[in-house]
């Protein structure tokens, strides 16, 4: 699950930072959430994500 | 004006600006150039996994002082969530504290404020947080170490300019941290007034971005801030109950 949405990634992904990649999601201001637990952008290569973990996606947008 | 500085950073406008809500991200960066500002508040929401958030590439990170607010935060749990994942999307420990459970008039909830912020300050967050007009919860927060307090002038968006004067000029009064003026400040003349009444800055957003011409509307609001800081320090005439003549009382025609 990333961001809500049942996702289906190839089988050949392990990281976090892999994810980040298939997404075209840039790393730089993004925080990310693996089953609620906040991982520190320095260890995005290293962490491990595994089939029915739940992701959060989050940056900046326009607010007050 | 003695210079404002929030902990321990100092910042040359009293004028801070919101992002959210503007036509363009190209009428965005104008406005926040036109207002002077150097501190603007973003927001934290889902990366779209479709269509990329052009907003970001708008907002220069290098001269601004970006502050993530916790918008979106029902309770003291859900802003400590958006706060640390703020951090560490940005680096940085600074985080605009908004608890707002009620959507029609957003206002803060000052018990999941009070104790959201209370873990911030000790997780070593910088907390400015949004609160109500409330004297005795603004001591509270600057008491837990809060760098500065937010009171709102009346509801996000409204607006409706400063309806809470009375209570802002205690807070003002008694406070030792700066004050800011943020929420519901629809033209320059509010702003002007929060900065006349005492505070130390005020933020506005929808003021500025749904006006027809945002990047006008900031200089304007630019204006108005500095146009109130100058009378201050031009030492005004205090209020006076009876008249007193502007004219000579001698040589009158007989």
């Amino acid at each position: 699950m990333i961001n809500g949405k049942e996702t289906e990634l190839p089988e050949t992904t392990r990281y976090v930072s892999e994810v980040l990649d298939l997404l075209n999601i840039n790393s730089k201001r993004v925080a990310v959430e693996l089953n609620e637990e906040i991982i520190a952008p320095e260890i995005f290569e290293k962490t491990i994500v595994q089939d029915e973990d739940c992701i959060e996606i989050v940056s900046f947008v326009g607010g007050g | 004006m003695k210079k404002l500085v929030i902990a321990g950073r100092e910042f040359s406008s009293r004028l801070f600006v919101g992002t959210g809500k503007y036509p363009s991200p190209e009428i965005l960066s104008k406005a926040l150039d036109a207002s002077g500002t150097d501190l603007v508040t973003v927001a934290l929401r889902r990366v779209s996994l479709s269509e990329p958030d052009p907003t970001l590439s708008a907002i220069d990170f290098d001269k601004y002082l970006v502050v993530p607010n916790t918008s979106g935060a029902k309770d003291a749990e859900e802003a400590l969530r958006l706060a640390r994942l703020a951090r560490s999307a940005s680096g940085l420990d600074w985080i605009k504290l908004e608890v707002t459970p009620d959507p029609v008039y957003l206002l803060p909830d000052p018990y999941e404020t009070q104790k959201a912020a209370e873990i911030l300050v000790k997780e070593g967050f910088t907390v400015l947080p949004y609160i109500h007009a409330d004297p005795t919860l603004s001591k509270r927060l600057e008491e837990i170490g809060c760098a500065a307090v937010m009171p709102l002038g009346s509801p996000i968006g409204s607006a409706r300019g400063i309806k809470t004067e009375e209570f802002l000029n205690i807070i003002i009064e008694q406070a030792r941290v700066p004050v800011v003026v943020d929420a519901g400040l629809g033209m320059p003349s509010h702003a002007a007034k929060a900065i006349e009444l005492g505070a130390d800055a005020v933020l506005a957003n929808t003021a500025i971005a749904v006006a027809k011409d945002p990047v006008m509307m900031a200089h304007a609001f630019k204006l108005a801030v500095q146009s109130a800081e100058a009378a201050l320090d031009s030492c005004p005439v205090e209020e006076h109950k009876t008249a007193s003549p502007s004219s000579p009382l001698t040589g009158f025609l007989e």
